[in-house]
């Protein structure tokens, strides 16, 4: 135990994989957990989570809007970035909780636990880079092939033949434009393309606005008549739609400025090397291997209430004209072809319409499983743990008596 | 020392007794002063017992009548009883069933009771009234007057809430208040039709001037017929046929509403239909059953005219009302709970549970200020017996309510408050068990009674009959049961190991404890943390597992979530903090009851936030309660730490 | 193809540290979908920011800023100083006689019989014959709307064999009649849509007015 002679890389090491830090680790967790969740009521979830768990965040600044909403804006003391702790943490159990944890038969129970805490950090981190979500709308009687993503957005390109979409689409995904705020811009290259794209002004919700019907008050230049409007960024990340400035690059000269949006109708048009390309800025498309039709869908209710009991989805998959009719329901998704439909939201339509349309979320992860085998780890392990302690507690007042 | 220890915690006891009966005593007085209601007679016992029975759809399920009158009563008049002075002075306690009855059959006496709750006077000086206390209680009589600019009002307010306004507490109160009487005089008037029936125009030879509703029903082929000869010639309806469709309109729109009495027709789907409905659907043509319609309608006026020959004859219709729903009800499968509903309500297993409780507190004080008696060992298996009597009390509606919900005993807010008060009575008297220092079983009692006395309070608060079903996302699987079951099991090991803690903090900081008691407890609180960090870790990664098989997301940083998870967190942190040797023994004390703090902010805290899926929907103006835990909580801290460093100080 | 092979790229963006790297290379590709089906080349800026209706505006008048449409209203407009000033273009029922009094009513001004309605100005809306109401004063508000004094309204009703098609302005009274030029080019400019009911997004139905969401 004392420290004081050994070497200092080994009071290094015991240092990183002590109690100590893993106490201060888990404690730090535990009131970053508590922050975000007062934040979110101010600042909605996505940015929050966004501000107290991402990579991208080495410190964070609580607000003290989180305990009364006329502190708003008012910065408390820096706490370390919730993804940072994770990853000490991770670093602080395989050292100490694994490798250096004494291996008796006592501590069978704490070991595997600590391996289970483990496996699911690593589940979560897995999940974090590898899963793709999106989500489906569909009318009644329509069809598509493709989910979107609720937040991030994309910028795609394809070729126009004959006036028709042609060939692969061109993907940009957000983190390579969503830093370009201000004056910043990037070039970026595309590979098996006869130009470049430059990208500058990126705005987390922004709407293209006619110059004709309002003038740009912050000097935001106008293409072709209209200019990109900033607009403050919603509670639910979900409505904001994004925006930027590009222009393409073609043998070293850049072409003229043109406005993206996910806020419009139909791709921007440009001409380069002799061939025509759309370009646009969409909420990332997830592309789905097969075609689903909704044919019906609808809301049951307990009697004589307007209590939801269900939501309910009958559509058909088509594959390789191959059709199969599916029901999916609340709490009961279709799994197929390693995606997962769950029935996210209903909507009967407003007034006059009467469409109904139903709204699935479409996911694909394939460390899905992972959590749950980390739980029968971590469970049986504390539940070892446990048990042994109680023998030894029962035992010990036995032998007392 | 030693004895001026014992005498506070006799007067923390004591005190603790006093607060808990006075507030279980203001749950079960009436709430408003008694009111002088000319005339009015008690209803027969027998009568009441037959009417509790009569199954009701309300809430998406079917229900006996004594539950809906219990929460429409909880929900206009605030509690479940109310006094007023009756024949030749005498004072009468209506309870619901006979509030309700007063309502449908007897609407007179019930204008005259003070049956709407306004916990803000401003409402009723906002609608010109006078008002009285700034909490108090008002008759339909008496809003009367006001009913037209209250209405006007509530429009108001109400288009503020389209327009996605948040309310004044005071607006969201009137508004409350014209819904409660729009629900009022839907019962009041619901049976308006049965007494009145229709009014015919005075015709000369004829000196019938009113006809039943079930008879104008008989003639709805006819009436139809006649009608539309008439509209097809161009020519006016006959007045006394134009009188008829009036009559039935009126009946149908005063009878819509708010009680659902009869099954549908085989294959005419689940919705129970209400008295206007039915009538509604002969004359449009609309039900495969129009004679058994009429039937109906018949029996409810033959019920609505009979109290005047005496509540014999009365019973007498009500059976056959009752028996012949119930029969119907019962070829259907909806009826089978019913009685069991009937006797859950009819004996109040947890106000008996709450009495042997609070009757074990003093013993409980006694057993501890005897030390090692002979008395405290007959005092200590008195207080075994009744925690497990009490215990079997919580069982048995736990159980009962499980069976007439058909799901799991943990559902909502109020379900987790009686689960986790069983739970910490069998919890405690296991340890009890294991380390037999009549500590565990002196705290049972304690937190059980107040646990109760917070189901009752939440219960009235609410106003609403959690025993309804589910909304959609919570329907239940069986994912869903075991997280959440586990989840509370998680909070109830939680508070146990805070109580302990904070007996323990007490018997030590007044020197009342010995080298081996304080041995057991640590070692009982410290396996009470180990208990509670399983519980809580199994349960919300369980939470996980279940919300990534039904919404496709594991973790959805939901503030009930969250909640969960700091249980967890807090409890690694105590271990890992103490396998450390950073906190010894008052360390893990003061940790243990911080615990109480984490497992109040999980279970209640986060419901006041107003977001996330599990979000109940909860009135900010309760939050005071929860401040009040936590400064109680703060306090037994704030005790500690300063018991902790006199300690330390005179041991250096 | 997936998140994987954005993981390099993020490091090497994170390595760049805070001068973030001005060039960066993209190789990612997906499949077409049924998404990309109804897109069409050479989209001028208009056709591509604003929402495809079943009316179309020919003119833009200055100051009028186009607003996303919604339920009742196929295009929405603001102008004027404090933007209050409204233009709603939008297909109602009632009658054409019933939708002019209805405005009338709005401002406190008597009702008209059909003869009256005879006497109204005549433009052509949409090809068809369309009544020119004009009425100034105390704004009665309802429906969600405020009451305002010196209020002006401007517009036209126009009955297409049953269906009720309007054009209204509101506003402070002088700014609505200084726009009175400019509502009645609007109205001659406006057109039925090529693509006439079909909403704002390709394959998916419900997101029709927020564009590629």
């Amino acid at each position: 135990m004392s420290n004081r002679q050994k070497p200092p890389a080994n009071r290094v090491i015991g240092f990183i994989s002590g109690m100590g830090l893993a106490t201060v680790l888990i404690l730090l967790l535990m009131l970053l957990t508590w922050l975000a969740t007062l934040e979110q009521v101010a600042f909605g979830l996505f940015p929050t989570l966004r501000k107290y768990f991402d990579f991208r965040e080495l410190w964070v600044f609580p607000d003290a809007g989180a305990f009364n909403e006329e502190w708003v804006g008012r910065r408390l003391p820096p706490l370390p970035g919730g993804y940072w702790v994770c990853v000490l943490l991770l670093v602080n159990m395989t050292l100490g909780g694994l490798i250096r944890l004494r291996k008796r038969w006592r501590n069978i129970g704490v070991l595997l636990a600590h391996f289970g805490i483990l496996f699911m950090i690593v589940a979560g981190g897995v999940a974090q880079w590898k899963e793709e979500r999106g989500v489906m709308v569909l009318k009644e009687g329509e069809t598509a092939d493709w989910a979107r993503s609720l937040i991030d957005p994309a910028i795609e390109i394809f070729e126009f033949v004959d006036g028709e979409p042609t060939g692969e689409v061109h993907v940009i995904r957000s983190p390579y434009f969503d830093d370009l705020k201000g004056e910043r811009r990037r070039k970026v290259d595309l590979e098996g393309l006869p130009f470049a794209i430059e990208l500058q002004g990126y705005q987390a919700n922004a709407r293209p606005v006619s110059a004709k019907s309002r003038a740009p008050a912050q000097g935001q230049p106008v293409v072709d008549g209209f200019f990109l409007l900033g607009l403050p960024s919603e509670t639910q990340t979900e409505r904001d739609l994004p925006g930027c400035y590009a222009r393409i690059v073609a043998d070293g000269t850049p072409g003229e400025p043109f406005i993206l949006a996910v806020a419009s109708y139909q791709p921007m048009t440009v001409e380069a090397g002799g061939r025509r390309f759309g370009i646009q800025m969409v909420k990332q498309t997830w592309p789905v291997p097969f075609e689903v039709t909704l044919e019906s869908t609808h809301a049951e209710y307990y009697p004589n209430t307007r209590r939801p009991k269900s939501f309910v989805s009958d559509i058909v998959r088509r594959e390789d004209d191959n059709e199969v009719e599916v029901r999916i329901q609340m709490n009961e998704p279709m799994r197929h072809a390693g995606m997962t439909f769950f029935q996210r939201d209903f909507n009967e339509g407003g007034m006059g319409t009467g469409a109904k349309f139903s709204g699935f979320e479409v996911v694909r992860n394939p460390s899905d499983k992972w959590p749950e085998y980390s739980l029968w780890i971590a469970g049986f392990g504390l539940g070892l743990h446990f048990i042994i302690k109680l023998a030894g507690f029962l035992g010990s007042g036995r032998r007392k008596k | 020392m030693n004895r001026i220890g014992r005498w506070i915690l006799v007067a923390l006891g004591m005190a603790f007794l006093l607060l808990m009966l006075g507030l279980t005593l203001r749950d079960l007085r009436p709430d408003s002063e008694v009111r002088v209601v000319e005339g009015y007679t008690p209803w027969e016992e027998a009568t009441l017992e037959l009417a509790a029975g009569v199954p009701v759809q309300d809430g998406g399920r079917v229900k006996p009548l004594v539950s809906f009158a219990s929460f429409k009563m909880l929900q206009l008049h605030g509690s479940r009883s109310l006094k007023v002075e009756g024949e030749g002075g005498a004072t009468v306690k209506v309870e619901p069933l006979a509030w309700l009855m007063d309502c449908l059959f007897r609407p007179d006496f019930a204008d005259q009771m003070p049956t709407f709750r306004v916990d803000n006077s401003k409402v009723v000086e906002a609608v010109g009234l006078e008002a009285r206390g700034k909490r108090d209680h008002y008759s339909y009589a008496e809003l009367r007057p006001a009913l037209g600019q209250l209405m006007e009002l509530a429009a108001s307010y109400e288009a503020m809430v389209q327009n996605d306004r948040t309310l004044e507490p005071d607006q969201q109160q009137a508004l409350d208040l014209a819904r409660n009487v729009q629900v009022y005089e839907g019962l009041s008037g619901y049976l308006d039709f049965a007494r009145g029936g229709v009014v015919l125009p005075r015709k000369e030879g004829i000196d019938l001037d009113r006809a039943k509703v079930s008879a104008v029903m008989a003639t709805a082929p006819l009436l139809r017929e006649s009608l539309s000869r008439s509209y097809q010639a161009g020519e006016t309806p006959r007045p006394e046929l134009e009188a008829m469709v009036a009559g039935l309109n009126q009946a149908v729109q005063t009878s819509k509403f708010f009680l659902y009495l009869f099954p549908p027709a085989d294959g005419a789907g689940v919705e129970w239909i209400s008295a206007g409905d039915r009538i509604w659907n002969v004359m449009a043509k609309t039900t495969r059953e129009p004679e058994q319609s009429i039937d109906d309608i018949k029996m409810l006026e033959e019920l609505a005219t009979a109290l005047p020959e005496g509540e014999e004859a009365f019973r007498g219709e009500l059976g056959e009302f009752r028996e012949s729903v119930t029969t119907r009800a019962g070829a259907r499968g909806e009826a089978e709970k019913v009685p069991l509903e009937v006797s859950y309500y009819e004996r109040d297993w947890f106000l008996l549970a709450l009495v042997v409780f609070l009757a074990a507190i003093p013993l409980v004080v006694a057993m501890w200020l005897a030390g090692g008696s002979r008395f405290s060992r007959i005092t200590a298996g008195i207080v075994w017996l009744m925690n497990v009597a009490g215990l079997v009390m919580l069982v048995i509606p736990i159980t009962k309510r499980s069976l007439i919900m058909e799901r799991p005993p943990v559902g909502n807010l109020y379900d987790t408050i009686i689960f986790i008060a069983m739970a910490f009575v069998a919890l405690a008297l296991v340890i009890e068990l294991m380390i037999r220092r009549r500590v565990a079983i002196g705290v049972a009692p304690m937190v059980a009674a107040f646990l109760i006395v917070l189901a009752r309070l939440f219960e009235v608060g609410d106003a609403k009959d959690h025993m309804d079903p589910l909304v959609a996302v919570l329907v239940s699987n069986f994912w869903l049961t075991i997280h959440v079951i586990t989840i509370v099991l998680g909070y109830a090991a939680g508070l146990v190991t805070a109580v302990l803690a904070i007996a323990a903090v007490l018997l030590r900081s007044l020197r009342l404890d010995d080298k081996s008691l304080r041995r057991s407890l640590l070692r009982a609180i410290y396996g009470c943390v180990c208990l509670t960090l399983f519980l809580s870790l199994v349960g919300t990664v369980l939470g996980g597992i279940w919300a990534n098989y039904s919404w496709g997301r594991f973790w959805g940083w939901d503030p009930k979530e969250n909640g969960a998870l700091m249980i967890v967190l807090w409890n690694l942190a105590i271990l890992h903090a103490r396998a450390g040797g950073y906190i010894r023994d008052w360390g893990l004390y003061l940790a243990s009851i911080f615990g109480a703090v984490v497992i109040a902010f999980s279970w209640w805290h986060v419901n006041f936030l107003g977001v996330g899926l599990h979000n109940y929907g909860f009135a900010a103006d309760k939050i005071g309660a929860l401040m009040a835990f936590y400064a109680a909580m703060g306090g037994f801290l704030l005790w500690g730490g300063v018991a902790a460093w006199r300690e330390r100080a005179a041991r250096s | 193809m997936n998140r994987f092979a954005l993981l390099p790229c993020l490091v090497a963006l994170l390595a760049a540290g805070c001068r973030e790297p001005a060039e960066v290379s993209v190789a990612e590709t997906r499949p077409l979908t049924m998404r990309e089906r109804d897109l069409v080349a050479g989209a001028g800026s208009r056709e591509r920011f604003e929402e495809p209706t079943s009316i179309v505006p020919g003119v833009h008048p200055d100051g009028w800023e186009r607003l996303p449409g919604t339920q009742f209203r196929i295009l929405n407009y603001q102008f004027g100083r404090d933007r209050t000033g409204e233009v709603a273009v939008g297909v109602s029922q009632g009658g054409l006689l019933g939708n002019v009094n209805r405005w009338l009513g709005q401002f406190g001004a008597a009702p008209l019989d059909a003869a009256g309605v005879e006497g109204l100005d005549q433009l052509v809306l949409l090809d068809a014959p369309a009544r020119w109401v004009v009425a100034e004063g105390e704004f009665a508000g309802g429906m969600g709307q405020e009451a305002r004094s010196e209020w002006g309204l401007a517009g036209v009703v126009s009955d297409r064999g049953g269906q009720i098609v309007t054009v209204k302005m509101t506003g402070p009274a002088d700014e609505v009649r200084a726009q009175h030029g400019a509502l009645r080019e609007f109205i001659a400019g406006l057109r039925p849509s090529r693509q006439a009911g079909q909403g704002g997004q390709s394959g998916q139905g419900g997101q029709g007015s927020q564009g590629n969401q």
